[in-house]
């Protein structure tokens, strides 16, 4: 017996066929595209090239909001799994009035609409008179990832039994050496997926980091300022790298999440 | 044992100290960053939404106007119209082709289902920038599909129609947003104990009945937090609406933006930003509402975003 | 006792041939006959895996045969969905609907058969009072505690007034003490309704004190089916011998009409034909004496390794010379004197044993490779 029976069963699946093709057409279109010998950026399919490649590689425009965007994502990566395993310890089996406000305000930045968050970090950075530049990218960054990190350590930090410290403690160690000997290792698969999100999120950015960038550009933002003149074929190449290197991305993070406490496959939990 | 009970009592209190300054210390950095970075920031963009505007800077005058001035405003209320109309839309069209995909992969073998759950997957974390644009290269005069309809004999003539409006910015939301209704609905799917479908069965149900008096409740909690998340984002989207919108496709989260340039209004980029706030807030409401009506189980709106939630 | 009473001949489930194979090979059931008696209380008696659950399941619908009809009502139902047979289920995860209340749990089937609301509500409230329920309606299935989740379970299927009832370990989750309880609920409700009930288990006391006639089943077969007494006195294999009750499996030889077994030789139980050469004799450890025996009694030399007081008896655990073991339980006091590592003859009447062809393979319990340690 199947869920729900034979229920329109073949319209269920070809509507569920239409869905994959939605979601997956963008990036069939586009990495076609970006192989496409032709200077038109469209169709008709003019021959397989990789002058588009070769030609990216001559845009010191394009390398260098490359180079600023891994730089940026792996402070902000280092910095929000760190900040975000303290905050996930510090919350740990923590039971005070407003801890579920807390919470709510800790993951507003990744909940709100960009465009508020962004202001609102904008009109806070000029206030306080900081110039705005790669670091206030970092700290917006930073600011949106924290909470995917807090929330993927969580998940797995209440899975770890208590007995298991308690454990240690009772064999004579130390809360620090306890951290370190028990709860660290045990969070290792969490702290690589969470790691992995949030490098994915801030590569995703756009909106935030185009209002808190002073000069510097990432390469959404790159994007972001040549999508709005329409497309060209270097526009296409620079998409088809970002759709790939992010589906690489993807399945490093759906590999790693695989079998530990998956954040994306545990959701919701009782109420 | 040797210790007197008094030096012993000492230790235990310092050592009970010593654990709440550890817990404090833990607690701040989180504490500093929930007051400075989330707190004082919303903070501001809230005061600023009651100062006057005046042209290249901001006085420090309280005032309604940016609020008053958006109802009377002609084209504020027809745009925030459209931005509610496309995410319900959006998310009424993701409702509807996502519950097929989630149940079509919780019937399929496990290893089928774990398949298709990794392909959902990677567009979850793919640039949404990216996948935007692609659809420009899909719905353009020279895009792709043009280029299909007139090798098709279909049209003779390029058409216009499919880009630069809001149908437009409503599929690429869709074809977007569509894998973070899914997955919620999936595991939701996933977690009906098959038992209770037979017994539904067993109790003289038809297929069709037990599909809509056990499985379509049960996975409730999964839709719920399905149509939060593709609400909030379809609300709050930018890119899309700029990408592909044009003219006519303008939504909220545009015209915010646009506020906030050097010489632009942002006392009035704020009003407008709250009202935003507040409207996603109260559809949000709304559809946990409609999520309660006739259930024993308790539902929350907690657990909307599957790239968060545990 | 088997007074064929004139409206209850015709069987209320029959199966004939039944088998099952799972998509992965598996062999659940191989070849099975039964025939349920109308208003029979009938239990499926096996270890996990020996395809009792899977039985019950092709009865319900939920499984179809891979060979072999099932009857039920005189009806072939191969080609009836589940939903449309006369049989109700009490699941051994109650099933409960969790988004439903007690009541609507209980309303979901008179539902399906769409009756109008106010005997729905009728049926439903004077079902709920019987199983003791009354005043829970509106509650949530999950605020119950295991016992009343079961009795809703069970007026679940009882309210749609079902010709037979299967019942999947229906006691399996709760404590010992309200198991009994419910065992003699389960039997009065059997009596009173009339309906057929099946019901699975692989705790034997359960089917012993409940049932009509057990059918008990090993490796998809069934190896006997028979009221509870007749399988206690008389076992028809070594698996019923080991797995209903306490036995002693001893395996021994046969040779000229007798068994020989360790140092002993002794002649077959009356009426017993075997063809040997190897032959399992059971004996209950209650049939087991010390003391002077008869002449037509099996004897046999052990060594005494442990002396266990229980009260109204004495139990001896000894070994034999070959070194299978054998228990005894002897009358308080008369074991007394025995001590560790004394050498003793035990003795049994003849007729007291069982003896079995001796199942191909190695000679281990059957009841310890079911998993079954007792109580």
């Amino acid at each position: 017996m199947t869920l729900g029976g034979r229920l329109g069963g073949v319209l269920t699946r070809t509507v569920a066929l239409v869905g994959f093709v939605l979601i997956y057409a963008p990036f069939v279109v586009i990495v076609v595209l970006s192989f496409n010998d032709s200077p038109a950026a469209t169709l008709p399919f003019k021959g397989f090239s990789l002058r588009w490649y070769e030609r990216l590689l001559g845009n010191d425009a394009i390398i260098a909001a490359f180079g600023n965007t891994l730089l940026v994502g792996a402070i902000a990566t280092i910095v929000s799994t760190t900040l975000g395993t303290v905050i996930a310890l510090s919350l740990r089996r923590a039971r005070f009035p407003g801890r579920s406000l807390y919470e709510f305000v800790l993951s507003l930045p990744f909940l709100l609409p960009e465009v508020i968050v962004g202001v609102a970090t904008l009109s806070f950075l000029l206030l306080a008179g900081i110039r705005l530049s790669l670091g206030t990218i970092i700290l917006a960054h930073i600011l949106v990832t924290l909470v995917v990190a807090e929330r993927t350590v969580a998940v797995r930090l209440a899975q770890i039994p208590a007995s298991l410290e308690e454990a240690s403690r009772d064999l004579g160690r130390s809360p620090i050496q306890t951290f370190f000997l028990i709860t660290l290792p045990n969070l290792r698969s969490a702290l690589i997926a969470a790691a992995l999100l949030v490098f994915t999120v801030s590569f995703d950015q756009t909106i935030i980091t185009f209002l808190v960038a002073g000069t510097d550009q990432t390469l959404p933002t790159y994007v972001w300022a040549q999508v709005r003149r329409g497309f060209t074929p270097e526009l296409n190449v620079v998409a088809a790298i970002f759709l790939i290197a992010s589906s690489l991305l993807g399945l490093a993070i759906a590999w790693t999440l695989r079998g530990t406490g998956s954040p994306l496959k545990t959701g919701g939990g009782r109420p | 044992m040797s210790r007197a009970p008094a030096v012993d009592r000492q230790l235990g209190r310092l050592a009970w100290v010593d654990d709440r300054l550890g817990r404090f210390a833990l607690f701040l950095p989180g504490l500093l960053f929930v007051v400075v970075l989330v707190g004082i920031p919303l903070g501001i963009l809230l005061v600023v939404s009651f100062l006057t505007d005046a042209s290249y800077s901001i006085e420090p005058i309280p005032t309604l106007a940016n609020y008053l001035g958006l109802i009377g405003d002609g084209v504020f209320p027809i745009v925030l119209w459209r931005t509610v109309l496309t995410a319900v839309v959006v998310t009424a069209a993701c409702l509807a082709i996502g519950f097929p995909i989630a149940l079509v992969l919780a019937r399929t073998t496990p290893r089928r289902r774990a398949l298709g759950t990794l392909i959902l997957m990677v567009p979850l974390w793919t640039n949404l920038l990216v996948k935007i644009y692609s659809w420009k290269a899909i719905l353009g005069v020279k895009g792709v599909l043009n280029y299909g309809l007139q090798a098709a004999g279909v049209t003779s003539e390029p058409v216009d129609l499919f880009l630069y409006n809001t149908p437009a910015v409503a599929i690429a939301l869709v074809s977007a947003l569509l894998p973070f209704m899914v997955l919620p609905i999936l595991t939701a799917l996933e977690r009906v104990p098959p038992s209770l479908l037979e017994a539904a069965t067993d109790l003289g149900s038809s297929p069709r009945r037990v599909f809509w008096t056990v499985t379509a409740p049960l996975a409730r909690r999964g839709v719920l937090a399905g149509v939060t998340f593709v609400l909030v984002m379809a609300i709050g989207d930018i890119v899309a609406s700029e990408v592909l919108g044009g003219p006519s496709g303008i939504l909220v989260g545009r015209v915010i933006f646009g506020q906030f340039g050097p010489s632009d209004n942002w006392p009035r980029g704020a009003a407008m930003g709250w009202v935003l706030i507040a409207t996603m807030t109260g559809m949000l409401l709304v559809v946990a509402r409609l999520a309660r009506l006739g259930t024993m189980e308790r539902v929350s709106i907690t657990g909307a975003d599957p790239r968060l939630e545990g | 006792m088997t007074a064929p009473g004139g409206s209850s001949t015709l069987p209320s489930i029959e199966l004939r041939g039944v088998a099952k194979t799972f998509g992965d090979g598996f062999q659940a059931v191989r070849g099975l006959d039964l025939s349920i008696r109308s208003g029979e209380f009938v239990t499926l008696l096996g270890p996990s895996g020996s395809g009792k659950t899977t039985t019950l399941r092709m009865i319900a619908g939920f499984e179809s045969p891979t060979r072999g009809e099932i009857l039920v009502l005189g009806q072939d139902v191969a080609r009836v969905p589940a939903h449309l047979r006369p049989v109700n289920t009490v699941f051994q995860d109650y099933a409960l609907f969790p988004h439903l209340s007690v009541f609507d749990n209980v309303a979901y089937g008179l539902k399906a058969k769409r009756l109008d609301r106010t005997s729905i509500a009728e049926k439903a409230g004077a079902m709920l009072e019987r199983v003791g329920l009354a005043g829970f309606g509106h509650r949530a299935p999950t605020s119950l505690s295991g016992g009343q989740r079961q009795r809703v379970a069970l007026a679940r299927a009882l309210v749609c007034e079902p010709r037979v009832l299967l019942l999947d370990e229906p006691l399996g989750a709760l404590d010992l003490k309200l198991r009994k309880q419910l065992q003699l609920q389960l039997v009065e409700l059997c009596q009173a309704l009339g309906i057929t009930f099946v019901h699975v288990t692989h705790d034997q006391d359960e089917a012993l004190t409940m049932s009509d006639r057990i059918a008990v089943m090993h490796d998809g077969r069934l190896e006997q089916f028979a009221p509870p007494h007749e399988l206690y006195d008389r076992p028809a294999s070594t698996f019923v011998a080991g797995f209903v009750g306490e036995n002693n499996i001893l395996r021994g030889r046969l040779a000229d009409g007798s068994v020989a077994l360790a140092d002993g030789h002794f002649g077959l139980p009356a009426g017993t034909t075997l063809r040997g050469p190897d032959v399992d004799v059971a004996i209950r450890p209650e049939f087991i004496r010390t003391g002077p025996a008869r002449e037509s009694d099996a004897v046999v030399s052990v060594t005494v390794e442990q002396v266990i007081f229980a009260g109204s008896e004495t139990r001896l655990v000894t070994r034999l010379a070959n070194g299978a073991p054998l228990m005894a339980h002897l009358p308080a006091g008369a074991a007394a004197e025995h001590r560790r590592g004394e050498q003793i003859s035990l003795a049994w009447s003849v007729d007291d044993a069982r003896c079995f062809e001796a199942p191909v393979g190695p000679s281990t319990s059957p009841a310890i490779e079911a998993g079954e340690s007792e109580e």
